[in-house]
């Protein structure tokens, strides 16, 4: 089973992928550390960790649109 | 002798009527006075000369054959070319509207500050070293807006009153809420009306008339009629009573849709990031369709505008930004925005809405919003400054520190002003909350950059006549914005104020004639550049990346680079290249300017005969400032600077 990582801020974004997972009963766990984040390098939230994989905003929707 | 005779005969046939016109007396003392310092050349330079102010002289002088609309308005822009009765109807009110707003913000400066600021302003503005924009309307209503149509597209014309029309359920109808919406916005307010998000809600309707069969001949031809319409609806001269409305639409790339517009909903619930890929396609397919048009009907509005995001580089959506490239090639007729981040957006006439900006605005990483603008704009003429120092650089730095103080203190009154017009019910876009003030500047604008850098003796001029800025002259300019930039800053007020180097249409034409009149000899020029060279001026093109560059973005309220190109690009490597050479180096928002050719039927085309039915050219439209015109619109010095632009040869 994948491990699933959500980085969200609660921004409008972050909200509705968040309601996806949700939607797709997902298990995942979140992190809201911007700290972290900034130090993964991201410069927009949010971001979704499948594993050793992370996908944008935009990305992360197409993943979840093949599952 | 005619004249002569004529006019001493109208004298002798004519009475004044006794008309109370009640002002502010101290205003009364003040305009008195500045009407005696500075005599009838600047009252007329001002639109308070009888001429303009008599109604009846102001009649003669539009329905005379010889005068255009730009030189006999004095608020005229190449937007408003018809000599109909209706745009005299509107222009004939504007010197009394103008003086009535003036007498407001003599009064509210007194008042909120003192007697002396008051008539400080009165006296910069009437001289020239400041300059009000649309100052006709500058105490009735607000500049500019970049709205969203999300309430027009849920809760339909909501804000009409007696007649609230129900939310739209069809492309069709909804193009024309859009197209009601915006007469109504652009008749509340003076400046552009953007429509960032028109596309997006576009597609949503039309995406619900293909999914219920509601569609004539097959969805792709639905969907490009609609275009066709509503394009063809934007330019006619309705929208804003006498004349087309200021419409920009934004043409964006997969990461500003998706931070813009990936938490978002249609009406139905669907989420837009589900519909990313579409709206792209969506996009272009409109874009193809401005492009077709323009060979048949070439035109002006909508504005547009290519938002790319910029990073380490390279367009992070190199698939679109190719594509945009690609398709800007025909006609040369999109402006390129290229920022690093999506927290600024240009929609807005040529305001860059940097929206991290705004205390309203500043949330979480990627939170942003559509809706800003501008309440009002009030140049500091530069120029000026460099006249009145003697070329001392200290002292250039002083006045410059004062003036910009009245500036800001006068923007400040005009939107406690426009606040009040609000409270009273006045401005009903504001009640409706189409546009929220929270989210306006006011903005500080500033114009003749170059020509103070000259003055001080800061450019050279190379074997070949290209002129460049001396580093001590690039240093300079550099340190009079930041200057601006940090006392903009130093305000303690509840609102932000931005800076922005202005189109200055028509101001850079009043401006340089009031310093000629002031200077004579010492003010060659008969218009000053809205650029940091002058498009009349001869330069390399890697000077005007390189200006373009360091002081964009200093210019948090934006600026544009024209690249005045001879002719189009034929080779997409070498627009590629270029295109990519501009944004690596820094250059925000530009365009490429060409001369379109248009024949007697008004197709557009490159070139002198038209290929579509063998006409000769007879006009040429490009870019006065930031919107494909018509020459034959330009005001006498527009005319004679566009006469004298210089034209990059691409090989």
């Amino acid at each position: 089973m994948s491990k699933i990582i959500l980085y969200t801020t609660d921004c409008q974004n972050c909200k509705v992928l968040e309601t996806k997972l949700n939607e797709k009963n997902i298990e995942y766990t979140t992190c809201r550390d911007r700290e972290l984040m900034a130090d993964k390098g991201f410069r927009s939230a949010p971001m979704l960790e499948v594993d050793d994989t992370t996908y944008t905003f935009y990305d992360a929707v197409q993943l979840l649109k093949g599952m | 002798m005619t004249k002569l005779i004529s006019d001493i005969t109208k004298r002798f046939n004519h009475y004044n009527l006794d008309i109370d016109l009640k002002l502010d007396k101290d205003f009364v003392r003040a305009f008195k006075k500045m009407k005696r310092k500075y005599g009838e050349k600047f009252e007329r330079m001002n639109g308070f000369h009888n001429e303009n102010l008599n109604f009846t002289d102001f009649i003669d002088n539009f329905v005379d054959e010889n005068n255009k609309t730009a030189d006999v308005s004095i608020d005229a822009n190449a937007n408003s070319s018809s000599s109909d009765i209706r745009t005299l109807f509107s222009d004939m009110m504007k010197p009394h509207t103008k003086l009535l707003s003036y007498n407001k913000i003599f009064y509210e400066l007194k008042k909120k500050y003192d007697l002396k600021t008051a008539r400080q302003w009165l006296e910069l503005e009437w001289n020239g070293s400041l300059y009000l924009h649309d100052a006709a309307s500058s105490t009735f209503m607000p500049y500019c807006y970049a709205y969203t149509l999300k309430n027009l597209a849920e809760k339909g014309l909501y804000f009409i009153d007696k007649f609230k029309a129900l939310p739209a359920k069809h492309l069709s109808s909804f193009n024309d809420h859009v197209l009601e919406t915006i007469s109504w916005l652009s008749n509340r307010s003076s400046g552009a009306c953007g429509l960032p998000d028109y596309l997006i809600y576009s597609y949503y309707f039309w995406k619900k008339d293909i999914d219920n069969n509601f569609y004539t001949k097959d969805p792709i031809y639905y969907r490009d009629q609609c275009f066709q319409k509503f394009i063809y609806d934007l330019n006619q001269p309705y929208l804003r009573v006498s004349e087309c409305a200021f419409t920009n639409i934004s043409i964006m790339d997969k990461n500003y849709l998706v931070e813009l517009f990936g938490g978002k909903q249609f009406p139905d619930g669907s989420f837009m990031i589900d519909s990313i890929d579409e709206i792209l396609d969506y996009q272009k397919a409109f874009m193809e369709q401005v492009s077709k048009i323009r060979s048949e009907k070439l035109m002006t509005f909508p504005v547009l505008t290519y938002s790319l995001l910029y990073q380490n580089d390279k367009f992070v959506d190199e698939e679109f930004a190719k594509w945009c490239c690609k398709h800007n090639m025909q006609w040369n007729d999109s402006n390129f925005y290229m920022g690093d981040d999506v927290t600024s957006l240009s929609n807005c006439c040529r305001l860059i809405s940097d929206t991290s900006k705004l205390d309203a605005f500043i949330n979480s990483i990627g939170g942003t919003a559509l809706s800003v603008g501008s309440i009002k704009v009030n140049t500091i003429n530069l120029r000026r400054i460099a006249l009145e120092s003697g070329m001392d650089k200290v002292k250039y730095l002083e006045i410059l520190k004062e003036k910009q103080d009245i500036c800001v203190k006068t923007l400040d009154v005009i939107r406690g002003i426009i606040q009040r017009n609000v409270d009273k019910g006045l401005l009903p876009n504001y009640t409706y909350d189409l546009i929220e003030m929270d989210k306006q500047y006011n903005t500080v604008g500033i114009t003749a950059v170059y020509e103070v850098i000259k003055d001080f003796g800061l450019i050279e001029v190379d074997d070949f006549g290209n002129h460049f800025y001396k580093q001590e002259g690039l240093d300079f300019a550099g340190e009079i914005l930041d200057q601006i930039n940090k006392q903009k800053d130093s305000y303690d007020f509840d609102y932000s104020i931005n800076v922005e180097c202005i189109p200055a249409e028509r101001a850079n034409a009043v401006l340089c004639k009031k310093d000629h009149e002031l200077y004579q000899d010492k003010v060659e020029e008969f218009i000053y550049s809205n650029q940091w060279i002058p498009l009349m001026e001869q330069c390399t093109i890697q000077e005007k990346i390189k200006l373009g560059a360091l002081l964009d973005k200093k210019c948090g309220g934006g600026q544009i680079s024209h690249i005045n190109i001879q002719s189009q690009m034929t080779n997409f490597d070498q627009a590629w290249e270029l295109l990519n050479t501009i944004a690596k180096s820094g250059v925000i928002y530009f365009a490429y300017n060409t001369k379109i050719s248009v024949c007697e039927n008004e197709h557009g085309f490159m070139g002198d005969i038209c290929p579509n039915c063998g006409q000769p050219v007879i006009d040429t439209y490009q870019r006065i400032v930031g919107y494909l015109v018509p020459s034959s619109s330009y005001s006498k010095e527009r005319k004679l600077e566009f006469d004298n632009r210089k034209w990059f040869l691409l090989e």
